[in-house]
């Protein structure tokens, strides 16, 4: 007898890591994990329990998750000029992210290109990829996930960002990467 | 020529205002956090590696180095990779248009200015927003577009710091 599968689409509707109610500290917070739950975000939970890690050197997520985990030896300053040492909380929202990521291209059967990982000068943990021309940045902070694209030379015309928090923006992002 | 005799290229550059056509360094720590492979074997520099908390990206003239792109500056650390940029390239990265949340769009103008103080050498720069970028969200637009403009690997990362990117 075989066993009973769990439908994609029930899996894209997790949000993954709601906090509990000792987490919850404020209405606002509370508001805000509602319309997570409304878009599917990806909602901030720094205390919530850490996102296992790929213990099998040939998955896919192997090489990032030791990037995302060097992250944490990175000190104030750590690229010779002013900038803040990662943030442990973006750290593990970052790991949440590119898991929802790496699940969501699976399930879509799209291919996975492993991100650069480093960190910005407030703290947040970044991915960055380049693939001919294309160049996407995605920011992530305890609170938010922020992405910018270019695909040519002018900041104007060929530059954008926004939001990169619901299933949608992030599938959107990538299949805009893979298109040649 | 003539009216070369006895002027040092130092003394013919104006120390007040970086000129389009100037040589800028930025140094870059040679760690995997600031360089990446793409797919195709290609390297690139990371955006964070332009990366400043006060949205200032620091930048050396080459004309005021003592002895580019070894001396330092520009090369801050004997360890360290130095790539180059053109000042006007930079400014051609004028505006930026930004929204923050449901502010109104933004314009913002970049620019180059020499920046030496607090003891900072004399080829010291900084690349600026006018008027400043509010938050790193605005701010990740203009260290993208560096990474990009990047025109030359002045001092490249050595032969085994590729290798252990490509292990990775």
């Amino acid at each position: 007898m075989s066993s009973v599968q769990t439908p994609v689409a029930t899996k894209r509707f997790i949000v993954i890591g709601m906090p509990s109610k000792t987490h919850v500290r404020s209405s606002g917070e509370i508001d805000r994990n509602i319309v997570a739950l409304q878009h599917n975000y990806l909602v901030s939970t720094p205390t919530s329990a850490p996102v296992p890690a790929p213990t099998d050197r040939a998955h896919m997520l192997y090489s990032t998750w030791e990037s995302l985990e060097g992250l944490y030896e990175l000190e104030e300053n750590w690229n010779g000029y002013d900038v803040a040492a990662p943030d442990p909380d973006a750290i593990e929202q970052a790991k949440k992210w590119i898991q929802c990521l790496y699940e969501e291209t699976r399930s879509e059967g799209h291919r996975w290109i492993s991100p650069h990982v480093t960190a910005n000068e407030e703290g947040s943990a970044v991915f960055e990829w380049a693939r001919h021309k294309k160049r996407l940045m995605v920011c992530v902070s305890p609170s938010d996930a922020i992405y910018i694209k270019s695909w040519g030379p002018s900041v104007v015309s060929e530059m954008t960002d926004g939001e990169a928090v619901s299933l949608e923006a992030r599938l959107r992002l990538w299949t805009w990467l893979l298109v040649q | 020529m003539a009216d070369d005799v006895g002027v040092s290229a130092v003394d013919r550059v104006d120390l007040d205002r970086v000129e389009d056509d100037e040589t800028l360094y930025r140094s870059v720590w040679l760690k995997e956090f600031c360089f990446f492979l793409d797919e195709e074997g290609v390297l690139h520099v990371s955006a964070e590696a332009f990366a400043d908390r006060q949205h200032r990206p620091s930048v050396f003239r080459h004309h005021l180095c003592d002895a580019p792109p070894y001396s330092n500056p520009p090369r801050l650390n004997p360890d360290n990779a130095v790539v180059s940029l053109t000042a006007g390239r930079v400014r051609e990265t004028s505006p930026i248009s930004h929204q923050s949340g449901k502010q109104p769009v933004v314009l913002y103008v970049i620019d180059i200015e020499p920046d030496i103080n607090e003891g900072q050498h004399r080829s010291h720069a900084v690349v600026y927003a006018n008027p400043a970028f509010p938050n790193s969200n605005a701010f990740a637009k203009l260290k993208l577009r560096l990474a990009q403009l990047v025109e030359e690997w002045t001092i490249p990362p050595d032969a085994a710091f590729i290798e252990q990117l490509k292990q990775q």
